[in-house]
């Protein structure tokens, strides 16, 4: 069986050639290809190249199980994966994360779409003070004293 | 849906994130609840979202759900419960009653709670000296009440189970009649009668009830008996009767109670056999029942150690390993205590939610 392979191209401009299997994961490129919108490139006006090369990355690496010998991957791979996913993530700066999870949203792959969502709470949110939270996440705080006041007395026990 | 796909420019500050809303909501799902009370006083749109009933969706659909028990007090000479749930603080290992004063009001006694999901159902009880009929459900995500189509008869102490997505009520009632049992379909919300044995040996009143391998346990002051929905069949079932005690919970298709000599029990009904709880014999003396729940898994302990006329509730926290040839063992995870309070009290439901 021959491999098909799909063109991506970039917002700006990028030309990606990946196999079919691949680009597959994103549950929107199938509706794109039906629809004929190209009929050999297909264009992503939302996603800029750095970002779908990422998006490509990752897509590359979770075909291979996904793909496997008779569906069934061994642990020691999924074990694997589950390491690659956290240096993937880990490489990443914080506008990167955010404009990955766009385009896993709008390619609709969901499991990149969990893993970033999951990062995000894991290394941004969790165990972290407000200000802590504020200051990871680049958040002006729009509560005037009297109002942050009147918030915390409502969940008075988290502070205690 | 518009997908904006600029970077955030670091230079300019916002109350919020670079994202659109619904994006937003899912990284906080995956967030555990404990820090929601940070989040919401980070800035105004984030309080939205932790408040917003999409967040309680995403979580749902992503499974990334939390068990929280619900615990009522009643406080001596007040006739109303007081409604708590118990939350892991943020930045602490520590867990504390966090009061719920928008909680629905439940009937004094009599009514039969369970909690399905993120629902809490309320069938019968007293009201004003009257037994009620009525049916009401509490979403615990708002705590928002609901009516629901009420049973045939009015009930007081009714046994409860839930199995099959049908809910089985039990007694509770002088009819000894077609509508002895009700059936209320948790899919089309309505009630059908059961046919089949009225059994007369059960009590009016029952005191306790559980769903084990989708059979129903009935304890009265008595007896307890086991009934197959699907068989609709009866049977005593006395190697339970002799071991369990109010304040039971069943954990994996297990009853455990907390037991005579300050030892947790587990009762298996495949084998009708009691076993003692191995590993955690050095627990508080119970001056009153202890309340066990099914913490997701584990077990929660609750016990009010509180000295006369105040309450102080502790709460431990037991993981559960079953070991080769059916012992089980317990390990205490927490132990700490989360209410005081300057008026005695009894605890008279916990319960066990996802949200």
């Amino acid at each position: 069986m021959s491999k098909k392979n799909i063109v991506l191209k970039s917002s700006n401009g990028i030309i990606f050639e990946v196999e079919e299997a691949v680009a597959l994961q994103s549950e929107t490129i199938p509706y794109m290809i039906e629809d004929d919108c190209a009929n050999d490139t297909i264009p992503l006006a939302n996603v800029t190249g750095d970002i779908l090369a990422l998006v490509i990355e990752y897509c590359k690496k979770h075909v291979v199980v996904a793909d496997g010998d008779g569906g069934g991957s061994s642990s020691s791979s999924q074990e694997d994966l589950k390491n690659w996913d956290a240096q993937f993530m880990n490489d990443l700066d914080q506008s990167k994360i955010f404009n990955l999870l766009l385009a896993a949203d709008f390619l609709n792959i969901k499991t990149l779409f969990d893993l970033t969502c999951q990062f995000v709470a894991d290394t941004m949110i969790k165990g972290k003070s407000v200000e802590e939270v504020r200051r990871t996440l680049n958040i002006e705080k729009d509560y005037t004293s009297e109002e942050e006041a009147k918030a915390r007395q409502e969940n008075e026990w988290a502070f205690k | 849906m518009s997908v904006s796909m600029e970077s955030s420019d670091d230079s300019s500050l916002s109350s919020d994130l670079p994202l659109p809303n619904e994006i937003s909501i899912s990284c906080f799902a995956f967030v555990p609840r404990r820090y929601y009370p940070a989040l919401s006083l980070v800035s105004k749109p984030f309080a939205g979202f932790i408040a917003s009933p999409e967040l309680c969706m995403a979580r749902s659909l992503l499974h990334a759900t939390e068990s929280v028990l619900y615990v009522a007090l009643r406080f001596s000479l007040e006739e109303t419960h007081c409604w708590y749930s118990l939350n892991l603080k943020p930045l602490k290992n520590e867990s504390t009653l966090v009061p719920i004063p928008s909680f629905p009001s439940i009937p004094y006694w009599g009514s039969s709670v369970i909690a399905i999901g993120h629902e809490i159902y309320v069938f019968g009880g007293c009201i004003d000296g009257e037994l009620t009929s009525s049916v009401f459900v509490v979403d615990c995500r708002s705590h928002k009440c609901t009516f629901l189509s009420s049973m045939r008869v009015a009930r007081g102490c009714a046994a409860t189970g839930v199995v099959d997505g049908k809910v089985y009520v039990i007694g509770g009632c002088k009819a000894r009649s077609v509508d002895w049992i009700e059936m209320f379909d948790l899919k089309t919300k309505k009630w059908e009668s059961v046919s089949g044995p009225c059994n007369e040996e059960v009590y009016e009143k029952t005191i306790k009830s559980f769903v084990m391998d989708e059979k129903i346990y009935v304890m009265d002051r008595n007896s307890s008996f086991v009934y197959d929905p699907k068989e609709k069949s009866w049977e005593t079932e006395p190697e339970l009767n002799r071991g369990w005690r109010v304040g039971s919970c069943v954990i994996d298709n297990m009853l455990y109670t907390f037991g005579e000599n300050n030892q947790i029990k587990l009762y298996d009904p495949s084998t009708h056999v009691w076993r003692v709880l191995k590993g955690v014999e050095d627990l508080h003396e119970p001056p009153s029942w202890a309340r066990l729940a099914n913490y997701g898994g584990k077990l929660a302990v609750l016990i009010d150690v509180g000295e006369r006329m105040t309450t102080e509730v502790c709460c431990t926290e037991i993981e559960l390993e079953r070991r080769q040839g059916g012992e089980v063992w317990g390990k205490i995870l927490s132990y700490g205590r989360v209410l005081a309070v300057d008026v005695s009290s009894t605890i008279v439901k916990c319960i066990t939610v996802s949200i």
